[in-house]
């Protein structure tokens, strides 16, 4: 008994760190989860088959988003069928409590953790704007922190209610997108 | 008679001239605090969007601006560095068509490195990024490594960039935008910018 206790406890300990790497939210994905990863891939990852509902179906639309499951959590996630044809993942979308950045930055973190954990990044910490009637009008909870490694290229999106992370996008973000 | 009425108007006179003193010396604090207060619109009484007419009389200088008088390329912009209220500033002037063929350069940037400079809520050189961030919190706020301007980036260490953008600067919903730049080194205030984006005239 004194001899299984140990191994049990390292088997364990093994299965959580395995459990945070999947869940580690980085610049680039969510753990295996990452972007620019092809369509064939990513199933095998899911173990599961992606039903396509407008691209490859309507000739005119090349991004298309899905909705499934990663490792128990839900995600959204974008596709884009790129000119030579491949179909890859173009942006990643998940509120799950279990997703964090490696320095712990998840669901609930506040705006000044996330600024002062990204030092030497690009930061774009912005309210978010809604249309009422033709008219902008500025939201007084609802904002989103922008985090990049340079002025172009995959991005974290940290959306916030009343300064508090609810959800995380990843995605690439280039000049004429922003 | 004289000697006696003095003796007897003496402490009155006293205490109402030191109080008089400190109204005056306050209101003239003040008034030059006034004269150094950072805004999103300007610093002061110079206000991004007055026109070089304008910006002189407040000055009571001439500011020449040879890219104005340009006639064969054309230059939109020029720079002018000089003394405001005592402090270096530097100050950006553009072009602003009012008519077919008629301009006047309008003030766009001013640039200033001044501790005695600092926004209503006391923000200015010296002071914290945390400050800054916690102090417009409902506003955009943009920060970049290196000390971003219109042309180039100037990497460094140390060195970073935060722009405090108002709604208009945000939305780029086509009305005046005003930007509040601040310059940091190792997350302190050295230096700033307050730019504008002016609505056409002729519009």
């Amino acid at each position: 008994m004194k001899k299984l206790f140990p191994f049990l406890f390292i088997l364990l300990s093994a299965t959580a760190v395995a459990q945070n790497k999947d869940y580690i939210l980085s610049l680039d994905g969510i753990g295996q989860l990452k972007l620019g990863m092809p369509l064939t891939e990513l199933e095998k990852l899911l173990k599961t088959k992606i039903t396509l509902k407008v691209i490859n179906i309507d000739s005119v639309r090349l991004t298309e988003t899905v909705n499934t499951k990663y490792k128990g959590i839900d995600v959204e996630i974008n596709l884009w069928k790129r000119q030579d044809n491949i179909i890859t993942v173009d942006g990643i979308k998940t509120s799950s409590p279990l997703c964090k950045t490696k320095a712990g930055l998840g669901i609930g973190s506040t705006k000044l953790q996330i600024i002062a954990a990204y030092d030497g990044y690009h930061i774009d910490a912005k309210p978010v704007f809604n249309y009422d009637n033709d008219k902008l009008v500025k939201s007084k909870t609802m904002s989103t922190i922008t985090v990049k490694e340079d002025e172009e290229g995959y991005a974290i999106i940290f959306n916030l209610v009343n300064n508090k992370v609810v959800s995380f996008e990843i995605l690439p973000i280039y000049d004429d997108e922003e | 008679m004289m000697m006696k009425s003095e003796k007897q108007f003496k402490p009155i006179d006293m205490k109402k001239i030191c109080l008089l003193f400190s109204i005056l010396a306050a209101t003239c604090a003040a008034a030059q605090n006034k004269d150094y207060i950072v805004s999103q619109n300007g610093l002061g009484s110079l206000k991004l969007g007055m026109s070089q007419n304008e910006v002189e009389k407040s000055l009571n200088k001439k500011i020449l601006l040879p890219n104005s008088l340009d006639t064969v390329i054309s230059n939109y912009q020029d720079t002018a560095k000089l003394k405001y209220k005592n402090i270096d500033v530097q100050l950006e002037f553009d072009r602003s068509y009012f008519a077919p063929y008629k301009f006047r350069m309008r003030l766009i940037g001013i640039r200033a490195s001044s501790p005695l400079c600092k926004t209503a809520s006391g923000i200015g050189i010296g002071s914290d990024i945390l400050k800054i961030i916690t102090g417009y919190d409902s506003f955009h706020v943009k920060i970049q490594p290196g000390y971003v301007t219109y042309y180039e980036t100037e990497k460094g260490k140390g060195k970073s960039t935060l722009s405090i953008l108002d709604d208009a600067a945000s939305t780029m919903d086509g009305s005046n935008a005003y930007t509040m730049v601040f310059y940091l080194l190792n997350k302190k205030v050295v230096s700033f910018e307050l730019k504008a984006k002016l609505k056409d005239e002729r519009e």
